[in-house]
């Protein structure tokens, strides 16, 4: 069975290429120009995954509303924002909504498929635990970080992380010790950022694993080179 | 010139105040001269009108007495005071009277002697005689003359009686013209043989020598020669009075002779005669006060005022009232200063200096003569400089039927009052402006030293508008005031918003321009994704490729430009953390040997620097000095250095990255930390360098407290950014 992907966009010439896009790699896709449709048919029947667009037409933050709304029928659904707002508050705003990442338009077609299908392992595991040794697990010290899964545990406390954060930790993780500029990060993260988006990145991260353990300090920076996973 | 001295300079012009005083006194001095110049000659015309409409005055005045030569006639002084006949002249002395005063040269005398006149004396012409000189005081009093004459004389020679003349030594010859005699006169001799009293003799019409008592006299000697004082009755006199000193050159040689006679007596040799009687003339008329006109005209006399009368030979016929002489004069100058400023500012006009009287009895106005030659309607007067006063004398003519001049009244009057007057005022007015000057001056310059004051906090606001880095300040401070310096203000306030307003919208016009280019190019990136899956032909799919590059370079762009917006951002989220800075170079100095050629950079941190903590982002600072490393690296040439730099300042860490580059442009200099500002050359197109590195560099600089400037090294031989960071107050 296909799996459903809804995509609100106001910018039809858009909509029209990622639905086509996607079509070609086998999902379905419905299209949405503003929140109140998308809304109305989400009521009707959930997607599998919603690709949202920030600004709707008239609603700036039309996004973000149906980002909640959405979130509060579907507590598991994975949801994308898709804008050309990249501003950092931007950015916090949607991750605080639920937002499952927050991705700037002009990524490339296939960093935004990988992200896509990253999302849908995560639920598929969420629903159906995978044998552990078909598993790749990274296991450093009181980290544990499942990759089918896509999620992060330390000290057996999940840690919540979004896809691109999660493939930075992964990045880091997998050769503890080594430095990992910023340019290995944004390929292992599949985006193309600047090296201030990066920055907060790492701080969020950072901040996230403070959440579950305040002694936290494996990510280290180095200066001018970029970051380290210490043991 | 600041424009507190330019008020300064403007407020002199208050000092054309007590200068506009000051002619505004001079014209009322003017005014008030020319006033009573008209007052005293409706005073003269009234007394010339009196006078003429009078027949029996104007009778008197018309007299042949005053139609003579002045210099012959004898003045007669009216005196009051009686007099001691002594021969003595110390109570003439007091009357401060002017003699005619008669001097001979050697051979000169009255009686114009030919000079080959056969003559019987010999000794005259061997032994020139020393000169004598005769002054001669005449007085009247009641009906009496007074004579008295000063006589210097160096040989006196008194009568001798055996000699049968009727002087034969020195002696006065008088000669009068009783009014009986109609025509003739009488001659009398007055002659002494001793000092003391002399003896009056004459001759009868029968040549007979006779006694004359009813004059009197005293003859007295003196150092210089002699002296004599006469009383006669004014009845002896008539009207006519010839006095003459006959000075004895040598006693007679000859024997006496009876049969002498006065007028062989005047032609004598013997004698030189010193007077003003003329052979075989009849004597001059005396000439004096006129009693009744003097009475006529002293009716319009009063206080300060001199009225005088002058016959047409310019003798004294009427004089009545005194100028105030000594009231006024003993303030010697009571004011050194004021009296200085007075004559400085008032310019007084030096005026003809007016001589004393000198009481010979004639007048020498001027305007006396003037006014019996000039026209009748004209006003004959002017002003005199009298010790320190001034006195206004007008002439007025008097005329008969036939509107000849006969005489003329002279009226003086001394401006006394008139300067009192200008005095008050020049004294009220230097005061006055002096405190109407002092409080303008005083005010203009308070004044003056307010609206520089604000127009220079004006200026000064307008300086530090805008800071060093070319950001303009939030503050303006805005006048309340409703005047121009007000509307100015409020004006450049509003200026330096819109401006602010500018530069923030150009500040933040990268990041907007990428979010609004960004749909549409995701348009073109997604279609491009798709176009990939489409079966085309080799050459379109080069060109599919070609559009694919530039669509992820201009995503790159994109990026760059928000960058700056990013930072900020980052800048609001910054944590501040304590950390040494020293090694942070240290460590940001390997990571970028590691990226530029082997050698290009060098990093020297000073020692004093060693222990450098410094509280701030060190995520930002590395960005920062990324930037800085970038740049260099950009502009340095190949087997250049890119030196970095720690040390420590006084009060700054001195972070420098300095590159063997390029110089920069003067006039960018300031302007090289603004957003959207490159210096690059253009023809580099191979890197996109949008003008934002550096701005993001003094953004992160600023956030820390310091500040960042560019420069080229003094020796000219590359580029320095420097970057001061602020030591902590509380180190450890």
């Amino acid at each position: 069975m296909a799996r459903k992907i809804a995509i609100v966009e106001d910018e039809i010439a858009i909509a029209h290429n990622y639905r086509d896009a996607l079509t070609r790699q086998g999902y379905e896709v419905e299209l949405y120009a503003a929140r109140q449709p998308a809304l109305a048919a989400f009521r009707q029947r959930l997607p599998d995954l919603a690709i949202i667009d920030v600004g709707l037409g008239e609603e700036i933050e039309g996004g973000f509303d149906l980002c909640r709304e959405l979130r509060a029928m579907a507590p598991e659904l994975p949801i994308i924002f898709l804008t050309a707002r990249d501003s950092e508050f931007d950015v916090v705003s949607g991750l605080r909504l639920g937002a499952d990442d927050y991705l700037t338009k002009d990524i490339s077609q296939p960093h935004m498929l990988a992200r896509i299908v990253a999302l849908f392992r995560r639920v598929d595991a969420l629903r159906q635990p995978l044998a552990p040794q078909q598993e790749e697990v990274i296991e450093r010290g009181p980290l544990l970080l499942n990759l089918d899964r896509m999620c992060v545990h330390w000290q057996q406390q999940r840690v919540d992380l979004t896809v691109t954060e999660l493939w930075m930790v992964h990045a880091l993780a997998k050769h503890p010790g080594h430095v990992k500029n910023r340019q290995q990060l944004m390929d292992a993260a599949n985006v193309v950022l600047d090296d201030n988006t990066i920055t907060s990145h790492i701080k969020r991260i950072r901040k996230k694993f403070f959440q579950v353990d305040s002694q936290f300090n494996a990510i280290e920076t180095a200066y001018g080179m970029g970051y380290r996973w210490l043991l | 010139m600041r424009l507190r001295r330019q008020l300064i300079l403007v407020s002199l012009l208050t000092l054309s105040l007590p200068w506009a005083g000051c002619q505004y006194i001079q014209e009322m001095e003017a005014a008030l001269r020319h006033g009573q110049i008209l007052a005293l000659d409706a005073t003269a015309q009234a007394v010339a009108q009196r006078v003429s409409s009078e027949p029996g005055l104007l009778e008197r005045l018309q007299s042949p007495r005053w139609q003579q030569p002045a210099s012959e006639q004898l003045y007669l002084h009216p005196v009051t005071t009686p007099l001691l006949l002594d021969g003595y002249d110390d109570d003439w002395r007091s009357l401060a009277l002017q003699g005619v005063e008669y001097r001979s040269d050697v051979n000169s005398s009255v009686g114009n002697h030919p000079a080959d006149e056969p003559s019987a004396g010999v000794t005259s012409s061997e032994t020139p005689a020393a000169p004598v000189g005769m002054e001669l005081t005449l007085a009247r009093q009641g009906d009496f003359l007074w004579l008295f004459a000063w006589v210097e004389d160096a040989q006196i020679r008194y009568h001798n009686p055996s000699t049968g003349l009727l002087g034969s030594g020195d002696h006065l010859l008088l000669r009068t013209a009783k009014a009986s005699m109609v025509e003739g006169w009488q001659d009398y001799v007055v002659r002494s043989g001793a000092p003391g009293e002399v003896s009056v003799v004459y001759r009868d019409r029968q040549q007979r020598e006779r006694q004359e008592h009813r004059i009197q006299g005293v003859w007295q000697e003196h150092a210089q020669g002699f002296q004599l004082e006469l009383r006669l009755p004014l009845s002896l006199v008539g009207d006519r009075l010839g006095v003459a000193l006959m000075d004895a050159v040598d006693l007679p040689p000859v024997p006496v002779v009876n049969e002498w006679t006065l007028r062989e007596l005047a032609q004598r040799p013997t004698h030189r005669g010193l007077g003003n009687i003329q052979p075989d003339v009849a004597a001059p008329y005396w000439v004096s006060l006129d009693d009744e006109l003097n009475r006529t005209v002293a009716v319009f006399s009063r206080q300060g005022l001199k009225l005088q009368l002058a016959s047409s030979n310019q003798w004294l016929l009427a004089d009545a009232g005194v100028l105030q002489t000594s009231a006024i004069r003993p303030e010697q100058q009571p004011h050194g200063l004021l009296s200085w400023l007075y004559r400085l500012a008032l310019g007084s006009k030096s005026f003809p200096v007016l001589e004393a009287d000198t009481a010979t009895g004639r007048v020498l106005a001027a305007e006396s003569l003037l006014v019996q030659i000039d026209d009748p309607a004209a006003v004959v007067g002017g002003w005199y400089q009298w010790g320190r006063k001034r006195v206004g004398r007008v002439a007025e003519a008097i005329r008969d039927e036939q509107g000849q001049p006969v005489a003329a009244v002279v009226v003086e009057q001394s401006s006394d009052n008139l300067m009192a007057l200008t005095n008050t005022a020049f004294n009220r007015l230097f005061f006055y402006t002096l405190l109407a000057t002092a409080v303008a001056g005083a005010g203009l310059l308070a004044y003056a030293s307010w609206l520089s004051l604000r127009i220079r906090r004006l200026s000064l606001a307008a300086t530090e508008a805008i800071d060093d880095s070319g950001r303009i300040q939030d503050s303006f401070p805005e006048s309340r005031a409703v005047d121009e310096v007000g509307d100015l203000t409020r004006n450049y306030a509003q200026l330096l918003t819109r401006l602010r307003e500018y530069t923030d919208y150009l500040r933040t016009l990268s990041s907007k321009l990428s979010h609004e280019l960004r749909t549409p190019l995701a348009v073109v990136r997604s279609s491009l994704d798709n176009l990939e899956h489409e079966p085309l032909s080799d050459s379109a799919r080069t060109y599919a490729r070609r559009a694919q590059d530039g669509s992820a370079r201009l995503s790159h762009i994109l990026t760059a430009m928000s960058s700056a917006t990013r930072v900020e951002e980052a800048i609001r989220q910054a944590e501040l953390e304590r950390f040494p800075l020293a090694e942070l170079i240290k460590s940001v100095g390997a990571a970028y040997g590691d990226v530029l050629p082997a050698g290009q950079l060098q990093v020297q941190v000073d020692a004093s620097a060693e222990d450098c903590l410094l509280l701030g982002a060190p995520d930002l600072l590395v960005q920062m000095l990324d930037k800085l490393v970038e740049n260099a690296a950009d502009f340095c040439p190949p087997g250049g250095t890119i030196r970095l730099g720690l040390r420590a300042a006084e009060q700054h860490w001195l972070l420098q990255v300095a590159n063997d580059g390029p110089l920069l442009p003067g006039r960018m200099q300031g302007q090289l930390f603004d957003s959207l500002v490159s210096v690059r050359d253009a023809s580099n197109r191979d890197a996109t360098h949008l003008g934002l590195g550096l701005h993001i560099v003094r953004l992160i600089v600023e956030f820390h407290g310091g500040e960042v400037v560019a420069r080229n090294r003094e020796d000219l031989s590359g580029v320095v950014f420097e970057v001061r960071l602020p030591k902590p107050a509380a180190a450890p």
